[in-house]
């Protein structure tokens, strides 16, 4: 049960895509680089954030639970964020997962999210809410999950 | 991962490469995936870290007598096996349990019930523990108490020999809801050993894996039509996921969830809660895990609307053996659960998005063909014999 990219590219951000957005974020890519080494971490940009994750365990199975390891970042000039929130759902059958994780923020812009299940197979979307300020940023994954 | 797919990716080939066999199944890449999702069988022994005295043999021992012990309920006429009898795969063949009432639900067959993650209909209980205590207490089955349950085992000499052993501390100097934890505890490491056995599923499942295709043509070939109805276009596989052909999870398939003695059974929306309520829930005291990841589902576990009519999702292992079938045991055999699956009200299934559950208008040999593949999922464990006697020193 591998946990991999389905439709979009990586790093694109589902809210808005737009080749402006796109550009944005390209832009974006360089202002700001979210600190979370090791394999198999994913990307994910907005024009002034950038996201960096990667699930433990590793490979995601259907019915278990895993977690999520976060990396946060804003590009420069834009505000520090002050909330984090994970969420998931399978678009096509419009239905959420039947937890809701725990984020817990580490400093740094770290975080760990706790809790997450998904409890069928096929195509989920991630979903990293971030707030700083009035602004609210969301950013999105395309998994596909056998 | 990689090798697993270089394995999927040769047993592919092979399948391909090879249609001289006789009737070889022409399995494609996807479907020869999801078929292997579906093992290795038997997996690891279950194993409860909230459970202190779960896989340990003097545990295990005092459980098997406990379960056939029926001291334990008020009435000292009614045990577990009365509903869970060994000879009928721990169920009983009745649509709804019987106790000192008919009860709600069908009683589950208890098969592999070590390896489940939430237990009862609703998802009630977030251990095998704390689901064991349930029926001691509930008045329509044993309808026993804590003091009542403390009160036989601290008087019985070979009980209360093997409590001393199992929990270092002898029953007369515990008190009576610890008595009682202790014996769900001990209930629940006897009901771990009951693992079904291999079945002609799995053989042609490793079968697959190996790309061993005359193993794989033993595979009756109207079986293989089903799994592929199951795995296909059926979208069973979606709920009735792995190993266990559960993902231990929830749905509303449709089944009415009105009581005979009126009301509603609202499934998981009140399993939720009750959990939630439960004082013997895996967040509380009772629970031996120092680490968190038994506590994980309970805690984050989010009550929604759309729980209301969930039921759990059945393991399929044995499933041909354990009828009669859902939560109320209302279809009688195979043939009315692939019935209802063909013929869904979809009028009766909430859904916002797209449908996973559609009827599926399956002809007369589509129905034959998915019931020869659930037939296959059933093994042929010989009879259980209790192994304890009245033996402790
Ligand atoms: C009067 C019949 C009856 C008796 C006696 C009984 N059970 Fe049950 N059992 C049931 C029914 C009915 C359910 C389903 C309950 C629900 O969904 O809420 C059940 C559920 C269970 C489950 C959950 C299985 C699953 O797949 O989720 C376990 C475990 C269990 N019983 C163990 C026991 C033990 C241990 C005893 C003895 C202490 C016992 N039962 C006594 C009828 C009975
Ligand atoms: C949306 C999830 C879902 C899908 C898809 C699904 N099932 Fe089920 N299945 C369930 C649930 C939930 C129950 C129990 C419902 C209840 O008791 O009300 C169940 C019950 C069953 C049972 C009865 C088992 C027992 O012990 O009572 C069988 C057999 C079964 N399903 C086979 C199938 C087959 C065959 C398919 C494909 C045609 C299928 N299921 C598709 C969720 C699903």
């Amino acid at each position: 049960m591998t946990l991999a990219g389905a439709g979009r590219p990586m790093g694109l951000p589902v809210v808005g895509a737009g080749v402006l957005t796109v550009l944005a974020a390209a832009a974006a890519a360089q202002a700001c680089q979210p600190s979370l080494a090791g394999e198999a971490v994913r990307v994910l940009r907005a024009p002034a954030y950038a996201v960096a994750y990667r699930t433990e365990p590793r490979d995601v199975a259907v019915g278990a639970p895993f977690a999520i390891e976060l990396a946060v970042c804003a590009a420069a000039g834009a505000a520090d964020v002050d909330t984090l929130a994970v969420d998931a759902e399978m678009p096509a059958h419009r239905h959420g997962m039947n937890y809701r994780p725990s984020v817990s923020a580490h400093g740094d812009g770290r975080y760990r999210v706790e809790g997450l299940l998904f409890h069928m197979p096929g195509h989920w979307r991630l979903t990293v809410e971030l707030r700083a300020g009035a602004r609210v940023e969301r950013l999105a994954d395309d998994l596909q999950i056998e | 991962m990689r090798a697993l797919l270089a394995t999927l990716a040769a047993a592919a080939g092979i399948l391909l490469a090879a249609p001289a066999v006789a009737q070889a199944p022409m399995l494609g890449e996807a479907e020869t995936r999801r078929v292997l999702a579906h093992g290795p069988w038997p997996p690891a022994p279950p194993h409860d870290p909230s459970n202190r005295v779960s896989g340990q043999p003097a545990a295990i021992a005092l459980g098997e007598r406990l379960f056939f012990d029926r001291r334990l309920s008020g009435d000292g006429a009614m045990a577990c096996d009365w509903c869970h009898d060994p000879a009928r795969d721990w169920s009983d063949g009745f649509a709804r349990g019987v106790g000192k009432a008919t009860l709600d639900r069908n009683t589950p067959a208890l098969w592999n019930v070590g390896l489940q993650r939430w237990f009862g209909w609703g998802g009630g209980h977030d251990s095998l523990w704390s689901q064991s205590l349930r029926p001691l207490l509930e008045p329509r089955e044993m309808g026993g108490s804590a003091a009542q349950v403390a009160a036989r085992v601290r008087g019985d000499a070979d009980l209360a020999c093997r409590y001393r052993q199992v929990f270092g501390q002898a029953p007369s100097s515990m008190d009576d809801t610890g008595l009682l934890i202790a014996t769900g505890k001990a209930l629940a490491a006897f009901q771990e050993t009951l693992v079904s056995g291999r079945t002609p599923f799995d053989d042609f499942r490793d079968a697959l894996a190996r790309g061993d295709a005359a193993a794989m043509a033993r595979y009756p070939q109207d079986a293989l039509r089903g799994l592929r109805i199951f795995i296909g276009k059926g979208s069973c596989s979606t709920c009735h996921v792995g190993p266990l052909f559960t993902n231990g999870e929830f749905a509303d398939i449709g089944v009415p969830f009105f009581l005979a003695r009126g009301g509603v059974d609202s499934g998981r929306h009140e399993g939720i809660r009750q959990v939630r309520g439960s004082a013997f829930n895996l967040l509380g005291p009772y629970n031996d895990d120092p680490g968190g990841a038994t506590r994980l589902r309970t805690r984050h576990v989010e009550l929604q609307h759309r729980n209301f009519g969930e039921f759990k999702v059945p393991s399929l292992r044995n499933v041909a053996r354990t009828a009669p079938y859902m939560h109320n045991g209302a279809l009688a055999d195979l043939r009315d659960v692939v019935r209802h699956y063909s013929e869904l009200n979809e009028d009766r299934l909430h859904a916002d998005g797209e449908r996973i559950l559609k009827p599926l208008r399956l002809d007369a040999g589509e129905t034959d063909d998915l019931i020869a593949f659930l037939s296959t999922l059933s093994d042929t464990t010989p009879p259980f014999r209790r192994r304890v006697a009245d033996t402790c020193p």
